[in-house]
């Protein structure tokens, strides 16, 4: 038995022991909500929260955004008991002001964003997003707010953010859409914060806190300028974000306990749809350098971490995976397949975030592969990588020594938790 | 729960045959995720309430359930710090030593690496329904698992 057949029945065997635990009968003495009563008194207890919900918009918590972002990790915590030494980059002189632009030229989705569900129903103009924007309800009873329509178009689809990183989005089909509005009060719906949380307007999410949710806890290492405390940044809830200079601020919840205190935290980046954003020029091949980092590898699984690194003097973004090829001492590729996320080292199916370079700043990613199943036979060594930063088309070869087995490699988002 | 008549539930989905056929084996699941006999109750409870809520409109009914009581769990640890507020007595104690050591290494995982773990190799889900259940990717499915069983084997040495 191997080790880890070992652990996996230990596992179980925990499992068990705590399912063979009695189970009380079916009347609970209810906390909090209520419990589940025959009859009249769950019928009122589910009219009165039907009622609340209806009238506070706590529907779009429990509609298909709220369970995108538990996809994404984002009522997660990606807390490892070891120390990530990951690097989130964050800005240290100003939030950024981002619009949502998903459409190519031709109106149709840039091929960048993944469609993660698809749903159908009807939209109105107007929502969290400002003018121009929508809310969508599906057949079923979600809610999805913002959505965006290509300019012109009077019939869908919209895409629907997923979460503020963008990269997955849902489509939503409706057979007639209201023009947009031109009015309205323009929004902030989606923020990152400084320490790396992505945040989403949901309206009164959790019981009336918000509105904007948060997803996971980031590592407090590697922010710039920012004392390390073991509390940094936890956050549940905030506040509508309030523009200041250089820093916007939003006020936050250090948990979600209802008594929890509000605490003050800058803004990296918002999203929102007032006209006038400063829209930071995404990263280019040509003002970022590729660095090697280091080697890893855990139960049969290797890896090596490389890094971006600004070399141009001015702040760009960056989000997504990078493009690669393995070639060997002639350049020549040597045709390994490449694959985004989906390795073991890492968070890597975790939320592509937006990674904001500032001059000299670096973000890291990951390529992985199989160990040499046997031990014994070496596995083809490489002689450098073509590594092509996200959206982009022109490379940037770096020497290596790796010798990845078999005849695929994964590779990791930028800006992404690696672990030990 | 009696009788086990819900009026006014819609057609297709019978709540109340959901609460008596899956009830117990929720609340189990719950407590591995949870860590606690009290909160796991209130979970499950609070899960069938949601089902009711939604007018039953809910396609598979045992996998939504199951999805929600995840969700729920995963909800009610951020929302109370459970994992660091329970009180002791409130905590789950193993006659069997070893069973116990486990259990509470177990406890001291990342909800989802806790939660894959759980629904592997309690529910016997397949790492597929295991991303469904938990409204995440397979890859998140199966990093999640490898580090919690590698978490699991480095404190176990």
């Amino acid at each position: 038995m191997t080790e880890r057949q070992v652990v996996e029945e230990r596992v179980r065997a925990a499992f068990r022991a705590v399912a063979d635990l009695p189970v009380s009968e079916g009347e609970v003495s209810g906390r909090g909500r209520g419990s589940l009563r025959p009859t009249r008194e769950l019928l009122a207890i589910a009219a009165v929260v039907l009622l609340v919900a209806g009238a506070i918009g706590l529907l779009v918590a429990f509609g298909p955004r709220s369970a995108s972002r538990h996809h994404n990790g984002g009522l997660t915590p990606a807390v490892s008991t070891t120390a990530p030494t990951t690097t989130m980059v964050v800005p240290t002189t100003r939030t950024l002001q981002l619009a949502f632009q998903p459409f190519t030229s031709a109106g149709t989705l840039s091929s960048r964003y993944h469609v993660r569900n698809t749903d159908s129903g009807t939209c109105q103009s107007g929502s969290q997003g400002g003018p121009g924007t929508y809310r969508c309800f599906g057949t079923k009873g979600g809610v999805y707010d913002p959505c965006f329509a290509a300019p012109g178009v009077t019939t869908g689809p919209l895409y629907c953010p997923v979460d503020p990183a963008y990269i997955e989005v849902d489509r939503f089909d409706t057979e007639s859409l209201p023009p947009p509005t031109s009015h309205g009060q323009p929004g902030v719906w989606a923020m990152q914060l400084i320490g790396g949380q992505q945040c989403l307007f949901v309206a009164a999410a959790w019981s009336g806190l918000g509105p904007f949710e948060c997803n996971e806890q980031l590592p407090p290492t590697q922010v710039p300028g920012y004392p390390v405390t073991p509390t940094y940044p936890a956050v549940a809830d905030c506040r509508t974000p309030v523009a200041g200079v250089p820093y916007w601020t939003t006020t936050c919840q250090t948990s979600l306990t209802d008594s929890a205190p509000f605490t003050a935290y800058e803004v990296a980046v918002v999203w929102d749809t007032t006209g006038t954003q400063v829209q930071a020029a995404e990263c280019k091949t040509n003002q970022l350098a590729v660095e090697p980092v280091s080697q890893q590898g855990a139960l049969g699984t290797e890896g090596t971490i490389l890094r971006f690194r600004s070399t141009s003097g001015l702040p760009c973004v960056m989000e997504g995976f990078p493009g690669l090829a393995l070639l060997d001492a002639s350049a020549s590729d040597m045709k390994y397949s490449v694959a985004r996320g989906g390795g073991m080292l890492t968070a890597m199916n975790d939320p592509v975030h937006l990674v904001l370079l500032e001059p000299d700043q670096t973000t890291e990613f990951m390529i992985e592969w199989p160990g040499n199943p046997q031990g014994t036979s070496p596995c083809p060594s490489v002689a450098s990588l073509l590594v092509t930063p996200p959206d982009n088309t022109s490379s940037v070869r770096v020497p290596t020594e790796i010798a990845p087995c078999g005849n695929g490699v994964a590779v990791s988002p930028v800006g992404i938790e690696i672990y030990p | 729960m009696e009788g086990g008549t819900l009026t006014g539930r819609p057609p297709g989905v019978d709540v109340a045959d959901l609460f008596r056929r899956r009830r117990p084996e929720m609340v189990r699941l719950a407590r591995m995720m949870t860590g606690s006999m009290a909160v796991a109750e209130e979970v499950v409870q609070d899960a069938f309430l949601r089902i009711h809520e939604r007018q039953g409109d809910v396609g598979n009914p045992d996998a939504y359930l199951r999805m929600t009581v995840v969700n729920l769990c995963r909800n009610h640890r951020r929302r109370l710090g459970l994992e660091r507020r329970l009180a002791p007595d409130e905590r789950i104690v193993l006659t069997n030593p070893e069973v116990d050591e486990t259990w509470k290494l177990l406890t001291e995982l990342p909800f989802r690496q806790r939660a894959v773990l759980a629904l592997r190799f309690y529910s016997d889900l397949s790492e597929a329904e295991i991303a469904e259940a938990l409204g995440c990717r397979l890859g998140t499915v199966k990093s999640s698992l490898h580090r919690g069983l590698e978490t699991l084997r480095r404190k176990m040495s």
